[in-house]
């Protein structure tokens, strides 16, 4: 998925999401076969992706359980789990292999068409959160670390220790998203503005083409014939 | 024709004066040093000039031209920021640089074109394809001033450009204000290291409280910068304490 646009990559993740609603219970497994495999042929590990992604794998376990005790065969539930997995493999590559700024960018043009500036604020509102995930994870472990070499402990006091952790953190994290947002506004950026459109090459027609035909050719197979 | 000029800037928050009456001006392809102790209002200068704070009063002009909105101010001053974790945010060297050439909305044809020139100019050939956060500092440093100049600003503001790096790093960093300046940037450095930058700069400012202390060419400066506390004797002996009474 390198070099590809994310407006073909979701058009692809789209369909193949619908797509997944069509197959039958042994067609659900093996597409979340395929979907689990093909990754190591572009040097993925999708079984890392997944465990870093815990509360997806809950919520399949959920999913699973919901569906045995609902529907009462094991087939059913293992291919509902199935479905859902797959569309959350393909979902974490899609993001995974997409630039941020080309993503929020991306939705930025689908959004606005449809709900003019407030489509494209909804994109920018994305890319801030994707981008302050990594700021805030260094700042919370910078305080956590900060704290141990002074001799704190969660475990004491873990009410006062949480709160008051949490607080101090939350004030740095402003501190930092403050400077975070000059930075991105000195560069020109702002809430809902107009961005150069990310293009579409001979691989993204390529990758959409090829969603369609899939998409319409399972579509016909299982509606049609 | 000076190329920056700045008349009675003034900047409070509730009541405080953060910037006092601030004016001076600046000729086209200088590298001028701000100097001062911590609270002098440095940064706060660079804010104000940039257009991401507001002055509550004063008079900013780029050739003679007064800039009263903070969109002017925003497209006529660049800003380096001394995080340079915070400032860049592509996922590449090249998408980084990219990304405020897009947010001005030119075509993928002029975004290239520049990029390519930013590219070459800052020698990061063989990073550009490089996720930023494998960089060095001033690797990091350079992108920052790249994805900057790249915007063509006026002038360019920097924020501590030498806070956090190692030796390597600041050399790197002061090779490449030694190349801009020869190119005709007009640069405004803020910073503590006066010691490492004052030899490369013509003018130095030094603030303090928020006011000009004082003022001129940076090789009449090292009485003024010792008298404010601000520079450091450059023969100070390892055992010899007496500089720190």
């Amino acid at each position: 998925m390198a070099g590809i646009n994310p407006f073909s990559t979701m058009v692809a993740l789209i369909l193949s999401s619908v797509a997944s609603s069509l197959l039958n219970e042994y067609e659900a497994l093996a597409l979340l076969i395929l979907v689990t495999i093909i990754p190591f042929f572009f040097k993925v590990n999708i079984f890392k992706i997944l465990w870093s992604m815990k509360v997806m794998l809950i919520t399949a376990l959920l999913i699973f359980l919901f569906s045995y005790f609902g529907k009462g065969t094991l087939l059913s539930s293992l291919s509902d789990t199935s479905k859902f997995l797959s569309v959350v493999a393909l979902s974490a590559l899609y993001i995974k292999k997409s630039d941020l700024i080309d993503l929020s960018t991306t939705m930025g043009s689908i959004l606005s068409p449809i709900f003019g500036k407030r489509g494209r604020k909804a994109s920018s509102a994305v890319m801030m959160t994707l981008a302050l995930f990594p700021i805030i994870f260094s700042t919370a472990t910078e305080m956590m670390n900060a704290r141990r070499s002074r001799g704190g402990s969660f475990f004491r006091h873990p009410i006062s220790s949480i709160t008051d952790y949490t607080l101090s953190m939350m004030r740095l994290l402003f501190q930092k998203i403050l400077i975070f947002q000059d930075a991105l506004y000195s560069r020109s950026w702002s809430t809902g503005g107009e961005r150069t459109k990310v293009i579409l090459g001979k691989k993204d027609w390529l990758v959409i083409i090829l969603s369609a035909m899939l998409f319409t050719g399972l579509f016909i197979w299982k509606r049609v014939l | 024709m000076s190329l920056l000029s700045v008349e009675n800037l003034s900047f409070s928050i509730d009541g405080t004066k953060l910037l006092e009456n601030i004016s001076f001006s600046l000729e086209k392809g200088s590298l001028t040093l701000v100097a001062g102790k911590n609270g002098s209002g440095k940064s706060m200068l660079l804010k104000c000039l940039k257009g991401l704070e507001r002055p509550d009063q004063g008079v900013i002009e780029i050739n003679g031209r007064p800039l009263k909105k903070e969109r002017e101010r925003m497209k006529a001053f660049g800003l380096v920021f001394q995080d340079t974790s915070l400032e860049i945010v592509g996922s590449t060297v090249k998408k980084d640089i990219a990304f405020g050439l897009e947010n001005m909305k030119l075509s993928r044809d002029k975004i290239q074109e520049t990029t390519d020139k930013m590219i070459s100019l800052f020698n990061l050939e063989k990073i550009q394809n490089l996720p930023p956060s494998v960089l060095s500092g001033g690797e990091k440093r350079r992108l920052s001033i790249a994805g900057v100049l790249a915007m063509e600003p006026e002038i360019i503001l920097m924020d501590e450009p030498l806070a956090n790096l190692d030796y390597p790093s600041v050399k790197m960093v002061l090779s490449t204000l030694i190349e801009l300046k020869k190119k005709g940037v007009t640069i405004v450095i803020v910073s503590h290291e006066a010691e490492k930058l004052l030899y490369l700069t013509d003018n130095t400012i030094i603030l303090s409280d928020g006011k000009i202390k004082a003022m001129g060419k940076s090789r009449d400066m090292m009485k003024a910068l010792r008298d404010n506390e601000v520079y450091l004797p450059p023969k100070a002996e390892f055992e010899d304490l007496s500089w720190l009474e």
